[in-house]
Parts: C-alpha cells; structure tokens; sequence
C-alpha cells in the first residue's frame, strides 16, 4: 500500500488519461465503495454496477474535479447518486409489479408481511455470533434510504458532518440528527443481539 | 436537555463532532448517567460490528474483472485528448463545418448568404426557364456579382410603394425576401440583363419605402456594402 499515491495526488495523472493511475484509484477505493453501495443496495451485482460507472464517472470527469472539493467525498457523492437511481428504477419496477401482483390476487394484503424485524424472531443463541454479520446487513433494509446512507458514510468512512453534509446536500445539524435516529432504529432492530453478541465481537477483536 | 436531545448529543460525542464546551457536558452527563455510558458503548459497537459485515462482504469480492471492464471501456473514450483541450492555451483546430456553422450563426453573415443563395436560385430558374422556352438565358447576369457585399452601382431611384413597384415598374424581380421590418427585394430591369442588380427594402407601415432597418439605408436605393459591413 506504501507504493499507492494520495488520491489527490493521482489526479494530474488521471486527467492525463494514465491507465496506471487508473488501476491505483481503483485499488484504493473498490473495495470502500463497494461496501457502500452494497449497504444501500443490498444486493452484491447492483453494488459492484455501481462501483464499476462510478470509476467510468470519475474519470470521464475528473478534468472537471476541483481541486477545493474534497476527492472522497467528490467520489462518494458520485456512488450515492448512482445508489439512488438504481433503488428508483427497481421501486418504480417493484411498485409495478406489485400492483400487478394486487390486481391478481386482492387477497394478498391480509397476509402478514415479512418484514426485516420479523426475521429476528426468536434467534437461537447458537448461531447468534454466526448470522450476526447477515442480521446487521439485514437490518439495514430496515432503515429508510436516507438514514442508512448517513450511517454507512460515517461508520464505513468515517466521514466528518461537513463531508457527508457536503455529499448529501442537507445542512450539518441533519446530519447529526438522522444519524443518531439511525443507530436508533439500528439498535431497536437489533436488540435481540446487542448487547450480547456485539460484546463478544468487541472482545474478539 | 431532553431525552432525543441528549442522545443526538451522544451521537455527535462518538463522532468528534462536538465542541469544546458540548464534549465537557457530555463527559459530566456520561460519569453520572450509567444508561448513557451503556449507550454510548451500544452505538460504539453497532459501528464496528457494522463496518465488520460490510468489510468482510466486500473482502471475497474479486475486483479484477471490474477493473479491466472500466480500463476497457476507458480506452474508448481517450479522456486526455478532452481534458487537453480545455487546458491548452492554443486554440484546437476548427473544422469546416463548425466553422460554417458559426458563420451561419451571426445575423449578417446568414443575410449575405441568404442572398447569395437567392441569386443563385434566380440564376438557375432564369437559365432553365430560357432553355425550355428558347429565350436567351442571363449568363451575363453572374450570381456571384449578387451578393451583398458586391452590388454594382445603380442609379438612385424615387421611392415607391411595394404596389406601384410591381405593378408599374418594368423590372424583374428576382427573389423577395422577409426581414425583420417588411421585405427586400432583388431587383433587376427587365430588359436589360447587363443593368446592375438592385436591393429594394419595403417596411410593413403601408407598404412605403423607408429606413426603419438599422440594418439596410432606407429604400429604395442602391446598395453599396463594402466587406465586413453589419447588414
């Protein structure tokens, strides 16, 4: 990693069209953000078509790039719109379907709806330290698409109220309060897990 | 401070988001208040226990194929030529058409054409017609020479109206044209291929000749444009 360049270092080479610059800012950031996207999208192909047009983005414009602006978040604003696009499209074809899927069947609504809390009922305790990965990626789905995006860029990021401020477009006092709703409603989701396994990890670790 | 308050607080206190003054209330708040310091360390582990699943996700991703698909599509599009041209002092080389079509654009420049192309049409129905009738054509009449930067000499005639103009008067006419304040029209006597061409102008108030065009002198009279005059 000592070899790889800041990233605003690469952006003389990047505007040049340097493919070696190219692969380094992929290095650098595929990984980051494809946990992003995924975290939004929770879906691993949509998130790595989000990683792959962010690159394109990047460096199709990246002779536009300020050299005020901060590059990560630059990139992350990028990602979080390509986010944003790709869960309109698949709610405008869900909302279709599912009309589609009320026409045929009128019933359907009395059923209970598997929710993301409902997959939390009575966990066994055994396999709690196991699944807790997927149940917190699971809980995700739960939060709206604005508290979960605030929450992944600052526990993936760890990005400043400013940054993320700066990325979303809301002011900083926002910031700070959905992302204390966030962790909220992440923790009421996950109650049946914290405080237990969630210790068990911190001390592992 | 309320409980929403407080826990927004907290919240910011995790971050590093608080100044001086709001880290030290908290501080006294979380020695006081165990319920919060349990918060504090609930949101504290969701963070890592959420950066764990999602890193670990991202950790059996195989990025190769990702990466070689944008360099590949990359290579298509050649970012640096467009990068260069907007960072190069040098002006880029104007291809013909963009620069027709920037000729085009500036109003006098697509009036003079505008009648170029008039006099050539002219000249094409006159020589077609000739042909089909055997009348003599009018190739002394070079549709070149009709152009508005070139008009021959013509003597300066009375004003007329658009009426009596083309009822009366032995002329041909050649193209009239719609402008901005009535019409123009090319002008020629009918009798006498060689007599040079005139421009009339007729403003849209009753049909009277008249200078209300900043663009032409009022009309009728001949029109003598030297190169790079505004119409």
């Amino acid at each position: 990693m000592s070899s790889i360049e800041k990233p605003t270092d690469l952006v003389p080479r990047l505007r040049a069209g340097d493919t070696s610059a190219y692969r380094e800012l992929m290095q650098i950031y595929e990984r980051r953000l494809y946990a992003f996207a995924n975290g939004i999208l929770r879906n691993p192909d949509d998130a790595m078509d989000v990683v792959q047009d962010t690159f394109i983005r990047v460096f199709k414009s990246v002779g536009s790039f300020q050299g005020d602006a901060a590059f990560t978040s630059w990139i992350f604003r990028i990602a979080r719109n390509l986010c944003i696009d790709r869960l309109r499209r698949k709610k405008r074809v869900q909302m279709t379907e599912f009309n589609d899927a009320l026409k045929a069947n009128p019933n359907a609504l009395d059923k209970p709806a598997l929710t993301g809390q409902a997959s939390f009922q009575s966990p066994d305790k055994e396999s709690l330290s196991r699944e807790l990965g997927g149940q917190m990626l699971e809980a995700l789905k739960v939060l709206s698409e604005s508290h979960r995006e605030i929450l992944l860029l600052r526990e993936l990021e760890g990005l400043s109220y400013g940054e993320i401020s700066e990325i979303l477009g809301v002011p900083s006092g926002t910031v700070m309060s959905r992302l204390f709703h966030a962790r909220k409603k992440m923790q009421k989701t996950l109650s049946p897990y914290v405080g237990s396994n969630l210790e068990v990890g911190a001390n592992e670790s | 401070m309320n409980p929403e308050e407080q826990g927004i607080m907290l919240s910011a206190y995790l971050d590093g988001e608080l100044d001086e003054a709001q880290r030290a209330e908290v501080e006294k708040m979380l020695e006081s208040d165990q319920e919060l310091a349990k918060e504090l360390g609930g949101m504290k582990e969701l963070g890592l226990a959420l950066n764990r699943a999602l890193d670990d996700e991202a950790a059996n991703v195989d990025f190769a194929s990702m990466r070689e698909a944008v360099l590949r599509e990359m290579s298509d599009i050649e970012p640096s030529r467009v990068v260069q041209r907007t960072e190069q002092p040098n002006e880029p080389k104007v291809g013909f058409w963009d620069m027709l079509r920037s000729l085009v654009e500036r109003p006098a420049v697509a009036f003079a054409m505008g009648i170029l192309v008039a006099g050539l049409w002219s000249n094409y129905s006159s020589v077609s017609s000739g042909t089909e009738t055997g009348q003599p054509t009018r190739d002394s009449v070079a549709p070149a020479s009709i152009t508005a930067d070139n008009v021959p000499a013509a003597p300066m005639r009375a004003p007329e109206t658009e009426q009596s103009f083309s009822k009366a008067s032995p002329s041909l006419v050649l193209e009239t044209l719609s402008v901005e304040s009535g019409k123009v029209v090319l002008d020629q006597p009918d009798d006498d291929p060689d007599a040079p061409v005139v421009l009339w102008h007729f403003s849209e108030s009753g049909g009277e000749a008249s200078g209300e065009s900043p663009k032409l002198p009022a009309a009728p009279v001949e029109e003598q444009h030297n190169e790079g005059d505004p119409l």
